[in-house]
């Protein structure tokens, strides 16, 4: 039997890291901005981030499903492009909130709305400067065993548990009490 | 309890008709390898995930001299909507009647639903099976790496780049 639920990459020094590097606990999520599914997990990955910044940390790469999302490619590449700006994450939230209507016209409100450069920011798209990260990510995805948008892995073990916030608290804290370590969840 | 067939065991032959209600037989494919995939129904969201990763991958999986023939208990008419849906442009076959018979010879038919399991069979260009995943939870989908694992076992690493870091 072929085996499909072990994170296989390392986490790198060029991944987009929401929380603290020291943090015992990693969750990588490949997402896509126009997966709805992505948009809902959102708020409680990021929101377990924030209330647990010492123990936790997000990793976002991109897995843009581009064959039913048309737009999500173009928007994995903006929010690069916002990065190399220092703004990923801005961006990132951005994006996700003006979900379903990701023209190159709203994601270009979107840089205006979090002040970035805009004459590189159109420069880099039109280049797809970015291009080559975003396909990293992809073939990182797919290494990993990718079974869908989003697809999460706590600490390297894919979870398929419904992504509430209760839910994935309970994982975490699985997680850590099979791996002991100095911190302390309270659900 | 679904029986996988064992790996070495050459494929049940079947004929099926694809969303375009043509015929499709298995050993139209010998000379390539192919990714047989069960899935329970079109129109689910799991399984709409699960395609729409087969088919945004398709590129890869052909560089393994590979093809994907997907397969369902539901009815050529619906394969037809749904691959337009979805954008599929590999075959979805109807395995609808004698309902679930292909399935069944897989040992992937579920007799107390009446769908298949989500299974995948990896058939060399031979016709010999040589590798299986299946999940008897339909909620859950096959990591992508499954597919390139065993494509790269009957191929060897010849594909493009799909895993490098």
């Amino acid at each position: 039997m072929l085996d499909d639920r072990i994170q296989r990459t390392q986490i790198t020094a060029d991944d987009w890291i929401l929380g603290s590097p020291a943090a015992p606990v990693t969750l990588l999520e490949y997402g896509d901005y126009e997966c709805p599914y992505c948009a809902m997990a959102r708020p409680v990955l990021e929101g377990l981030v924030a209330e647990m910044p010492d123990t936790v940390r997000l990793v976002f790469r991109h897995f843009p499903v581009t064959t039913v999302h048309p737009h999500a490619l173009m928007a994995a590449e903006a929010a690069e492009a916002a990065g190399a700006q220092g703004r990923f994450w801005k961006m990132h939230d951005m994006i996700f909130a003006h979900q379903p209507r990701l023209s190159y016209e709203t994601l270009r409100a979107c840089a205006v709305a979090i002040r970035l450069d805009l004459a590189r920011f159109d420069l880099e798209m039109e280049a797809h400067t970015y291009l080559p990260e975003v396909r990293h990510d992809f073939r990182r995805g797919v290494q990993d065993g990718v079974n869908g948008t989003p697809t999460i892995f706590i600490n390297r073990l894919r979870y398929d548990g419904p992504r509430d916030r209760e839910s994935m608290l309970a994982a975490i804290a699985a997680v850590l009490k099979a791996a002991p370590g100095r911190v302390r969840v309270v659900a | 309890m679904a029986t996988v067939i064992n790996p070495g065991t050459q494929a049940p032959e079947f004929t099926l008709l694809n969303g375009s209600a043509k015929p499709v037989k298995l050993s139209d494919y010998r000379g390539k390898n192919v990714v047989l995939a069960f899935y329970p129904a079109d129109w689910s969201p799991v399984c709409t995930s699960e395609l729409a990763l087969i088919q945004e991958t398709l590129g890869e999986i052909r560089d393994y001299n590979a093809e994907v023939l997907g397969v369902s208990v539901d009815n050529h008419w619906s394969h037809r909507a749904w691959a337009e849906h979805l954008h599929v442009t590999f075959p979805l076959l109807a395995d609808f009647w004698p309902h679930g018979q292909v399935a069944r010879r897989y040992g992937v038919f579920r007799e107390t639903d009446g769908i298949s399991d989500r299974a995948l069979y990896f058939i060399d260009a031979a016709g010999v099976i040589r590798d299986s995943w299946v999940t008897e939870n339909p909620a859950v989908a096959p990591g992508l790496n499954v597919i390139f694992d065993a494509l790269e076992r009957i191929h060897g690493a010849h594909g493009k780049e799909t895993s490098g870091a």
